[in-house]
């Protein structure tokens, strides 16, 4: 259980910065110029110059990590699921946790909701050493 | 007891898990399709080359009411008309060499277009008050466009600027019949044609890599996008079918329960020995 928590951990939280970084920064830095964005938004606030080292930054941003980001999702969604089966959780808190993942900032407050549970439910698995603690 | 096998599957209690399940592949199927669609529209662009094909007239390639044909974005077409400078009209945020300037266009009577006008990109100035004028006729080639359409917003309506090359916009500025799309003239003589009279002193050519457009390689970036979508359609099913199975189970045992006299917890899923024996495997 120490190990399927730790590497569920591990991945939410290299997704999650890594969300931040793509969705916060990236995206406004690529298209917040003025414009139009996607196709669907018809304008945007003009923060950034178009052409300026700035946006390059942002479209770099978006088009490496954006493809990056995808397969690391897959991973955490794979750690995440291990971890849901172990851990026994009924499909309502998987799913929520599982689409949490995709959200900026609120995947940190479902990889911290998702630890607590599997802390308190299985303390004396989590315990340091191989004897089982006192319930915490 | 196959009838119990289907049955706890068909229950209420499960139908929002199928919902999701339902939901969740199929976004992620589509959403891989588009992007398969996008990859390979790419492609078929690229491999076509269309840019290098030889000219042909433009009759052959546009003609006006009709749409513009979406196999020939690029083809070289062979123009000849007379130059409306009255309706001449700036497309501004066009980059050349990293800078900024703007894209000149004038509208021309085409010969055989029946009054019809097709608006023809002259060149790009950096300068938009310093614009040559272009009177008489002209012949010549250029690439064949279709009207862009990003949805940027034309922010001042009333002036003879675009932010961008929509047909719609061009009809409202120039107030005639209008081609399908638009041509980059070639005033450089790149595909063996320079224009005659092009009206593009103190102009740089645009060519039709400058024609605003998505990386290329956003195709690679399409094509790993669908395996993506993909992949977590393949996964959205095993989490669903897995959920359906367990549920399966626990119904199961929950209907032996008042027949057998019960073997083990009924709705207790921790005490499940096949499921830890599962969990505990990874």
């Amino acid at each position: 259980m120490r190990g399927t928590l730790l590497r569920y951990r591990v991945m939410a939280t290299i997704v999650g910065v890594l969300l931040v970084v793509l969705i916060l920064i990236g995206v406004p830095l690529a298209n917040f110029d003025g414009s139009s964005m996607w196709g669907f938004i018809p304008s945007t606030p003009a923060w950034v110059t178009p052409g300026s080292g700035a946006q390059q930054l942002g479209e770099d941003i978006t088009h490496y990590l954006g493809v990056a980001h995808g397969w690391l999702y897959m991973i955490f969604l794979v750690t995440a699921f291990l971890l849901a089966r172990k851990a026994l959780w009924e499909p309502g808190f998987t799913v929520v946790t599982l689409l949490c993942g995709t959200v900026p900032v609120l995947s940190f407050w479902a990889e911290h909701r998702a630890t607590k549970r599997v802390r308190r439910e299985y303390a004396d698995e989590l315990a340091p050493g191989s004897t089982p603690g006192p319930p915490v | 007891m196959p009838a119990s096998r289907l049955h706890p599957v068909l229950r209420p209690r499960v139908w929002p898990l199928h919902l999701i399940g339902v939901v969740a592949v199929a976004v992620a199927l589509s959403l891989g399709l588009w992007q398969y669609g996008a990859w390979q529209a790419h492609r078929e662009r690229a491999a076509a080359e269309v840019v290098e094909q030889d000219p042909v007239p433009l009759a052959d390639l546009l003609v006006p009411g009709d749409g513009f044909p979406g196999a020939d974005v690029g083809a070289p077409a062979e123009v000849a008309g007379t130059w409306r400078d009255d309706l001449t009209f700036l497309v501004d945020d066009r980059r050349v060499d990293g800078e900024v300037g703007s894209w000149v266009v004038t509208p021309v009577a085409t010969d055989d277009g029946d009054g019809a006008l097709l608006p023809v990109v002259r060149g790009w100035t950096a300068d938009p008050d310093d614009v040559p004028a272009a009177t008489g006729t002209v012949t010549g080639v250029g690439w064949l466009q279709p009207g862009e359409g990003t949805g940027a917003v034309d922010e001042d309506p009333t002036d003879r600027v675009l932010p961008q090359l929509r047909l719609a916009d061009v009809v409202r500025l120039v107030d005639a019949d209008i081609y399908p799309g638009y041509l980059v003239l070639d005033i450089d003589g790149e595909t063996g044609v320079a224009a005659a009279n092009a009206a593009a002193d103190g102009l740089r050519a645009v060519t039709p890599d400058q024609v605003p457009e998505v990386a290329p390689n956003t195709s690679l970036r399409n094509l790993l996008y669908a395996i993506e979508w993909w992949v977590f359609a393949a996964f959205a099913a095993f989490v669903w079918w897995r959920f359906a199975r367990d549920e399966v189970e626990r119904a199961r045992r929950a209907d032996a329960l008042p027949d057998d006299g019960g073997e083990e917890g009924p709705t207790d899923p921790a005490g499940d020995p096949q499921e830890s024996a599962v969990a505990s495997s990874s």
